[in-house]
């Protein structure tokens, strides 16, 4: 079970409460796709809701057990940058980088900058409108709409709606790949709508009941001149299990601990930052030192 | 078959120009009829909406004119007085008070009833607020006064583009002269006498006649000038109409902006510039304004100047063609990460 998991329990328990889920298994990211088909099948699931990039596997281990759901939803993941054009997740060859905080989750220009070996000060000044501008930052959101598009066409849920009922309510995800709970009920009611056959309340009507479990893991700041560009709060802090850290002191915390560690200037970052990207970088460290 | 709808572009329909637009991207200036060079010199009067397009130009590095300056050795009270607006006619509000500040400027029009008292200071009624504390002496008010219409004239006969933003259709005016004030009398200086003032509250014939006025004797003292024109999204703080504020705010607005677009077609080099529409759009649900839903956030600014730059500044940065190859590296990526999570015994 990935940690999207409690949102879509919670939110099909909101949608129809008058149908009785035994169990409400997402499995999607995971180490223990087949201990989450033993469970699900221990629990008698008639209905299992499955990522579209793991559905194959799934199918397989549910072969190989003999569990024989009556129903499998393949739901697209939810990923979307355009509110976090900064969020990354780091490698250091087989290793992760993470953040001295334990997260996975860690600056893509600080990791660019760490492995072009600029300053941290350099690094620093980096967070700013026309260095974002440069990188593009401040037009994610068309891309990685499209992107998410192409996995709701992939698995035949109604994308549109699902966006306008998802980004009136502003910034839906706390990190590139956490949803708030009404982007998961959004999609959780055309699932329960269109493939179960049932009737579900509007998701917007449950959005108040609902447990936003992953607010008590990490929140990814909307830096500023992202959040002016969309139209939303800025937040410059990172959240992490219930702790509030100023975004310069993360910065300064990946850094110093990625040297005192010794992460390799080969350490790279996914979503990869492109050729332009690095070449801004670059770029704007020059202008600095001049 | 064929229909008139069929093929035009996707910014005409409601789905793809708004329901579905970006948020902050939204974008619903369309085509303007001029564009503003570095060496323009730019002019800005109207409502309070109007002091942050004034502040946004200045600090674009555009070239934004203001005739009248503080004298030297004002205080630093009196200096913030100062540059809020090309000159120093504070808010002005209604078409009417702007077609009157020309014709008082370049007519020499003037009123018995313009000098304001409280107390024993004195209040130019037509910018009750510009000076802080008000003039020491009636002397000394309309001595500034003709400092202050000199920069007018100034202004108005040197500005390559003017921004006019338009606030209300309420105000005040003298039942003997005519005279249209900013703020009630009795508000800052003076005394509301019922006798004396009475409250209008401007119709669509009316404001497109003084708007008209307006650009006529702008066009007379400086041919070449182009005119934007907008309207104030920021609602009315209080009516006199017998009615709720908000469907006197809606009257309002609805007013101004049919009689701006209207003015804008009728004349050449005068555009309508859509920051009522920027602000209010269902598209950002409310979220444009503070928790008063009357100001406006920085953010609904920003996107408002962002468009005026990008339309009248700067058109090359109008483009916001999706990038093919970060689609398809986002898609890659959301495969990535959830396999390569599968790899990491800590992840969630």
């Amino acid at each position: 079970m990935n940690c999207q998991a409690p949102l879509w329990a919670d939110s099909l328990q909101a949608l129809v409460s008058d149908v009785d889920i035994a169990c409400a298994f997402h499995v999607g990211v995971t180490v223990d796709l087949a201990g989450s088909v033993a469970a699900a099948s221990a629990a008698g699931c008639d209905t299992l809701i499955v990522v579209n990039e793991l559905v194959t596997e799934v199918a397989d281990e549910c072969a190989r057990v003999g569990y024989a759901p009556e129903t499998v939803v393949a739901v697209p993941g939810l990923y979307f940058a355009g509110f976090h054009p900064d969020l990354g997740y780091g490698f250091d060859g087989d290793e992760r980088v993470r953040s001295p905080w334990g997260t996975d989750w860690v600056p893509r220009i600080a990791i660019g900058a760490y492995s072009l070996g600029l300053t941290l000060e350099q690094t620093l000044a980096m967070y700013s409108t026309p260095c974002f501008d440069a990188l593009g930052y401040l037009d994610r959101w068309n891309p990685s709409s499209e992107a998410l598009r192409v996995r709701f066409d992939e698995t035949g849920f109604d994308f549109t709606q699902w966006m306008r009922a998802t980004k009136r309510t502003g910034v839906f995800m706390h990190g590139l790949n956490h949803p708030r709970p009404l982007a998961v009920a959004a999609l959780a009611e055309q699932v329960c709508r269109d493939r179960l056959g049932l009737k579900p309340r509007p998701a917007h009507t449950v959005e108040g009941v609902l447990y936003d479990a992953l607010a008590t893991s990490v929140i990814w700041p909307v830096h500023e001149p992202v959040a002016a560009r969309l139209g939303v709060p800025a937040v410059e802090v990172v959240k992490i299990n219930g702790r509030f850290i100023p975004w310069t002191e993360f910065v300064v915390g990946c850094y110093t601990d990625w040297s005192e560690r010794g992460v390799s200037t080969d350490a790279s970052v996914l979503p990869s930052l492109s050729q332009h990207e690095l070449n801004t970088l670059v770029s704007f460290a020059g202008a600095m030192s001049l | 078959m064929s229909h008139p709808y069929r093929g035009l572009p996707a910014e005409r329909f409601w789905n793809s120009g708004v329901a579905d637009a970006a948020p902050g991207l939204f974008d619903p200036v369309g085509e303007v009829s001029f564009t503003i060079e570095r060496d323009d010199r730019i002019a800005t009067l109207g409502s309070c909406f109007a002091q942050h397009v004034a502040a946004s130009i200045r600090a674009s590095g555009y070239r934004y004119l203001v005739t009248e300056t503080a004298p030297e050795g004002s205080s630093a009270e009196k200096k913030e007085s100062y540059g809020l607006f090309s000159a120093r006619y504070g808010n002005v509000y209604t078409v009417a008070q702007a077609a009157q500040l020309l014709e008082r400027a370049f007519d020499d029009v003037t009123f018995d009833d313009a000098a304001w008292q409280r107390d024993d200071r004195w209040y130019d009624a037509f910018r009750p607020t510009a000076e802080p504390g008000g003039f020491g002496s009636l002397g000394a008010l309309e001595a500034d006064r003709s400092v202050h219409l000199a920069a007018v004239r100034e202004l108005f006969t040197t500005a390559d583009v003017v921004v006019f933003t338009l606030g209300l259709t309420e105000g005040w005016r003298s039942r003997a002269t005519d005279a249209v004030f900013p703020i009630a009398p009795g508000v800052v200086a003076s005394r509301f006498d019922e006798t004396e003032h009475e409250f209008i509250n401007y119709d669509y014939p009316q404001v497109r006649a003084d708007l008209d006025r307006f650009i006529a004797r702008l066009r007379e003292v400086n041919p070449g000038v182009r005119v934007i024109l907008t309207v104030s999204p920021v609602p009315l703080s209080a009516t006199f109409e017998k009615r709720n504020v908000w469907v006197s705010t809606t009257y309002s607005k609805a007013v101004l902006v049919a009689v701006a677009q209207d003015a804008a077609r009728a004349h050449e080099l005068v555009d309508y510039f859509p920051s009522f529409e920027v602000i209010t759009s269902p598209l950002n649900a409310g979220t444009y304004y503070d928790d008063d839903l009357r100001s406006v956030r920085p953010i609904g600014v920003q996107h408002v100047m962002r468009l005026f730059g990008a339309h009248y500044l700067d058109p090359s940065t109008l483009t916001h063609a999706t990038d093919d190859s970060l689609v398809a590296q986002y898609v890659e990526a959301g495969r990535v990460i959830c396999d390569d999570e599968l790899l990491d015994p800590n992840a969630k």
